[in-house]
């Protein structure tokens, strides 16, 4: 456990000093403070959830990226072997990494925040609904993040996690609208393939009425993948 | 004290990596793995890292069995042929500060200071890894395997890139650090390692073939020698070779005679005939180091 914390904070530390890391969260932070800007013009009501889906968004397509080389046989995997010969499990290497990456999210849902702030001092948001929005859209990254983990520690080409990762993503996102698309005859399955999609979770969420179902598929999802991520990793 | 593996063997889907590979490493040496690529070299030290469990097999360390299926032997230090740095603007000093507080060390400023001292790092320190030389990446390898005083130290391919003069250097501090430890390095530069090897052992197609002590390798080199494999048993050769105190290695399927003598070959040889031994396989050389030596054992095992 105290290597575990030594390590995670190593690593947020060393991600931070990328000065690439804080060239990407600029173009996000600016392309969301863009969309708030926009969405409040057009609708001049204080709410964020247009933002908060613009986010969730975004996210589904860094979670590839930022994991894509978090296993190969190259630079990071090599210094992954290396603690694992300091006697440090697996699983604990796993988290100590999604925790490194998960920082990234919380830089970018920061600016979120400061636009919650905004919008308290100026307007009368609900901010029962910005709370639970913020700790779904967290939920939801760590959803992808463990899925882009687990998918990278089963393969060694990083090109291979970024479009695997991607496409799972996206039909996970499209697993949403499977009752629309499969219609009236099979509702039962559509709302099965529903409650599988992490962002079926997210949007009750964002509607400041999660359920408990909901917060155990956020808790349980991303330390699943960590999980199978350790043992895949160990091999 | 010693690294003692038993019986080691390890599959990966259809290709057996290692087939009942045992193998003692003692206190105070050096030895070296050869073999060709795919000889299960890595795989033999990632095993003894804790990184890859055998399927089958024991390792013990000072007579104390290791948990090859759940734990890594604490004790040790481990050199890849990957850079194992994170990456980024790691600076020398912060990656060694990290190790050593994960290795547990009780007196971290000490320890990096004495190993930074040793290794000639001190000029270093605060530059980023990226930034070095091949040379100095190497010794930042080499000083986060010693953090921590490992009883048992493993290198993998520890020269690559590396020039003749650098490559000198690390030999240098190989010999000094050989008094406290056990060091296991494999490589593919036989002729750069033969003089800090104390022992060596090949591995070919998953198997150890041979474990050749220096002195073995010492006489018989710049020294004819014969090689001989017998289809039946080899006890007349070794009667004969011990009464005329002809001095011989016995390998696991040959025997290897180092001729006082280049006649004393026909003499060897017509002394089967008359005993009806027609070896299987017989070759006259001669061994100018120790590579060579590496040759002529894969020759003859794939023979």
């Amino acid at each position: 456990m105290r290597e575990f914390v030594i390590l995670t904070g190593f690593l947020i530390k060393e991600q931070l000093a990328k000065p690439a890391s804080w060239a990407a969260l600029s173009v996000l932070w600016g392309i969301l403070a863009f969309i708030f800007g926009l969405v409040l013009e057009q609708t001049q009501q204080s709410q964020m959830s247009s933002v908060f889906w613009w986010t969730a968004l975004i996210s589904m397509f860094l979670a590839p990226i930022l994991s894509m080389d978090l296993f190969k046989k190259q630079n990071r995997s090599a210094f992954f072997t290396l603690l694992r010969t300091f006697g440090i499990s697996t699983h604990w290497l796993s988290l100590a990494f999604f925790l490194q990456k998960l920082c990234l999210f919380l830089m970018i849902d920061f600016t979120l925040l400061l636009m919650a702030v905004w919008l308290l001092y100026y307007g009368e948001p609900d901010p029962y609904i910005l709370v639970s929005a913020s700790i779904g859209l967290l939920g939801l990254q760590a959803c992808y993040l463990g899925i882009c983990m687990f998918l990278a520690s089963l393969m060694d080409s990083a090109y291979a996690v970024l479009m695997g990762a991607t496409s799972l993503l996206l039909g996970l996102w499209l697993l949403y609208y499977a009752p629309q698309i499969l219609g009236t005859s099979s509702q039962t399955l559509g709302q099965i393939f529903q409650e599988a999609s992490p962002y079926q979770h997210f949007v009750q969420f964002l509607n400041g009425a999660p359920r408990l179902s909901d917060v155990t598929f956020f808790a349980f999802l991303p330390a699943l993948c960590l999980y199978l991520a350790g043992i895949v990793s160990k091999r | 004290m010693a690294l003692v593996l038993e019986n080691i063997s390890k599959n990966f889907a259809t290709v057996d990596a290692l087939q009942d590979v045992s193998l003692t490493l003692p206190h105070n040496s050096i030895t070296l793995l050869l073999g060709p690529n795919g000889a299960g070299k890595t795989t033999l030290q990632k095993i003894v890292a804790g990184l890859i469990y055998p399927d089958s097999g024991q390792i013990s360390f000072n007579g104390q069995e290791l948990n090859t299926k759940t734990g890594v032997f604490w004790k040790l230090g481990y050199v890849s042929d990957e850079e194992t740095w994170p990456g980024g603007h790691t600076t020398v000093k912060e990656f060694l500060i990290l190790v050593a507080r994960l290795k547990r060390c009780p007196t971290i400023d000490s320890e990096i200071e004495a190993i930074v001292n040793r290794l000639n790092l001190a000029s270093v320190l605060k530059r980023r890894i990226d930034t070095l030389s091949l040379g100095f990446k190497q010794r930042v390898q080499l000083a986060q395997a010693l953090i921590g005083d490992p009883e048992v130290l493993l290198l993998d391919e520890p020269g690559n890139g590396l020039d003749p003069k650098q490559f000198q250097e690390l030999e240098e501090i190989l010999l000094l650090e050989k008094s406290k430890r056990i060091i296991l390095i494999s490589t593919h530069r036989i002729r750069d390692c033969e003089k800090i090897a104390d022992r060596v052992a090949i591995l070919n197609q998953g198997r150890l073939s041979q474990v050749i002590q220096k002195e073995d390798w010492q006489r018989t080199i710049e020294k004819n020698h014969l090689k001989i494999a017998l289809e039946s048993s080899d006890l007349i050769l070794t009667d004969f070779l011990d009464k005329k105190t002809i001095q011989y290695i016995r390998h696991r399927d040959w025997i290897q005679v180092i001729l006082p003598k280049p006649e004393s070959a026909s003499e060897i040889l017509s002394l089967l005939n008359q005993n009806g031994l027609i070896p299987r396989l017989w070759e006259l050389g001669h061994i100018n180091s120790l590579e060579d030596w590496f040759f002529t054992s894969l020759g003859k095992e794939s023979a």
